[in-house]
């Protein structure tokens, strides 16, 4: 078995963080299973706000996310990694 | 000495709007105090968010690493456009129906108060042990680095002006944040938003000039013709970003940062509708995703310019491209300009702080009294601000330290972030399991975090097998 630091040494430090997120996300998940609420959790409206969506939004949203992928795509040179 | 003059005029041409804009807000109650009464509208929501997030960190750091990566470093801001979309479309509504002033808050709603009080102290304990100082210390060193401090003040001792720049920045940051508020805070930042995005063109501007005089599109190819390889936005294996982290911790760390970090998105809750929220988080997104333009390409000008005929560290790059371009005469507005960001920066985080405790820790033992609560936060804030303020310039003889704490910065995301989704995504995950995620989660990064420190002394890393 490699040691816990040689696991961490050798992942770049930015995938532990990712293996330890998906980590707690499996044990969460496992308890789910195991005891889950008896009541499910509901999510009351406060009544603060007004709730109502842009009418904009979600077009937007998705603007910008293959405004991303765009300009990823026109300065990708794969040759290098 | 016009140079001091431009400066106090612009910085204080700030606090002038900002008292003027804010003179007739409710900082009575607790919903007008730390929720900006629930007025805010998308373009003090976008100002804010982005201010908020930007600070002499970015602009020294981005750009230096952009000068030795190219523009692949880009993915920290432009990524963040992709976070602020979830955050508009995903969590927003769900943190609005709730009403919450606090990420805790919500936590108590979903789990249970037990979630509340241990995210609460996780959250102060960082923001004022490590934030905080963290963000005093790179703003006056980054301030130093950008401008030349020592010509402009006439004040030739390096630690002196650590100190100086340090307490004006944490003591015009706290009144902002203490006396004001949350739309205080708001409204502050978004006038300096207006500042940044000026200045910030411009040194982009004056650079592309100094590259080729006729303007800046031969000016980009000239760029992208001589440094091909710094414009690959696929990050290779032993750049700073590497292309496939993008995938892992890069994006977790941003969609935290963006979705569940109190300190940024307070203002949100702020919002007075959903629609106004929303506005205001796609806006900011879009400016993300231009924001290479100031954070990025400075970086690859001053390596075109500069990187062949003399030697400069990384991290001095952008500051020695503003002494070059910026003609004198701007300086003093330039220099109102980025210490905007970092005062946008300190105060938002300094009010998080004060919400935080009033809201999360205060009622516990202290009771629900509006008054009370509002006080409690102020003292707390004070307290917090002369602690940062104190700390901050020590940071400068223990490079360790400051290497460690700001490692230390991305600790208290993951776990945060993983118990956020369960809460949200599931119906029935109970609370304890939250809870031990929490402890568990700190604890594992923790150790990682030391291993990756101290490889040697760190016996007992070595020894165990996991």
């Amino acid at each position: 078995m490699p040691t816990f630091s040689k696991i961490v040494e050798n992942l770049h430090q930015f995938h532990f963080l990712g293996v330890v997120f998906v980590g707690l996300i499996l044990l969460m998940a496992l308890f789910s299973k195991m005891s889950p609420l008896k009541t499910p959790w509901s999510h009351e409206h406060s009544g603060d706000v007004d709730l109502t969506p842009w009418k904009f939004a979600k077009p937007l949203g998705i603007g910008l996310a293959v405004v991303v992928v765009i300009l990823y795509l026109a300065f990708a040179d794969p040759s290098t990694l | 000495m016009a140079t001091l003059l431009t400066f106090a005029f612009f910085t204080g041409l700030v606090g002038g709007i900002t008292w003027f804009l804010t003179r007739r807000d409710d900082h009575g109650t607790s919903i007008g105090y730390f929720l900006a009464g629930r007025t805010l509208t998308g373009g003090f929501i976008a100002g804010s968010l982005l201010l908020t997030n930007l600070s002499t960190e970015q602009l020294v750091g981005l750009n230096g690493a952009a000068y030795t990566d190219g523009i692949a470093v880009m993915a920290w801001e432009v990524i963040a456009g992709l976070s602020l979309v979830f955050l508009a479309l995903f969590f927003l509504p769900r943190y609005l129906r709730s009403g919450v002033a606090t990420v805790p808050q919500f936590l108590e709603q979903r789990f249970n108060s037990a979630t509340r009080s241990i995210t609460s102290v996780i959250f102060i304990i960082a923001y004022a042990g490590i934030l905080l100082p963290i963000l005093l210390y790179t703003g006056a060193t980054g301030l130093a680095g950008i401008l030349d401090l020592k010509s402009l003040t006439g004040i030739q001792s390096d630690s002196a002006i650590l100190w100086i720049t340090v307490w004006f920045i944490g003591i015009v940051g706290s009144v902002y944040a203490i006396f004001g508020g949350l739309r205080t805070v708001a409204v502050s930042d978004t006038i300096n938003g207006f500042g940044l995005l000026i200045g910030g063109v411009l040194i982009a501007w004056f650079g592309l000039n100094a590259v080729n005089e006729n303007g800046i599109f031969p000016a980009l190819a000239e760029l992208k013709e001589s440094h091909p390889e710094k414009f690959n936005s696929l990050g290779s294996a032993d750049s700073s970003v590497p292309f496939s982290t993008l995938f892992t911790g890069v994006f977790l760390i941003n969609l935290f940062y963006w979705t569940t970090n109190q300190q940024i998105i307070q203002r949100t809750f702020g919002a007075n509708s959903l629609k106004e929220g929303q506005k205001g988080v796609l806006i900011a997104g879009i400016f993300k995703i231009l924001a290479p333009i100031i954070l990025v390409l400075p970086g690859i000008i001053a390596f075109h310019l500069y990187a062949e005929t003399s030697e400069i560290e990384p991290d001095q790059a952008y500051g020695t491209l503003v002494r070059n371009v910026l003609p004198a005469p701007l300086t003093g507005f330039f220099a109102a300009v980025i210490v905007g960001a970092i005062l946008s920066s300190f105060n938002s985080a300094l009010n998080s702080t004060a919400t935080l405790f009033s809201l999360g820790v205060f009622p516990r033992f202290g009771g629900n009294d509006e008054k009370k609560t509002i006080a409690a936060g102020k003292i707390c804030g004070g307290v917090v601000a002369l602690l940062a303020m104190t700390a901050a310039p020590l940071l400068s003889n223990q490079k360790s330290i400051f290497d460690y704490l700001q490692k230390m910065n991305g600790l208290y995301f993951i776990p945060i972030f993983s118990v956020m989704l369960m809460g949200m995504f599931t119906k029935r995950t109970p609370p304890f399991a939250a809870n031990l995620a929490l402890a568990l989660g700190f604890i594992v990064i923790a150790l990682g975090y030391l291993c990756r420190l101290f490889p040697k002394s760190w016996k007992t890393c070595t020894n165990s097998t996991f």
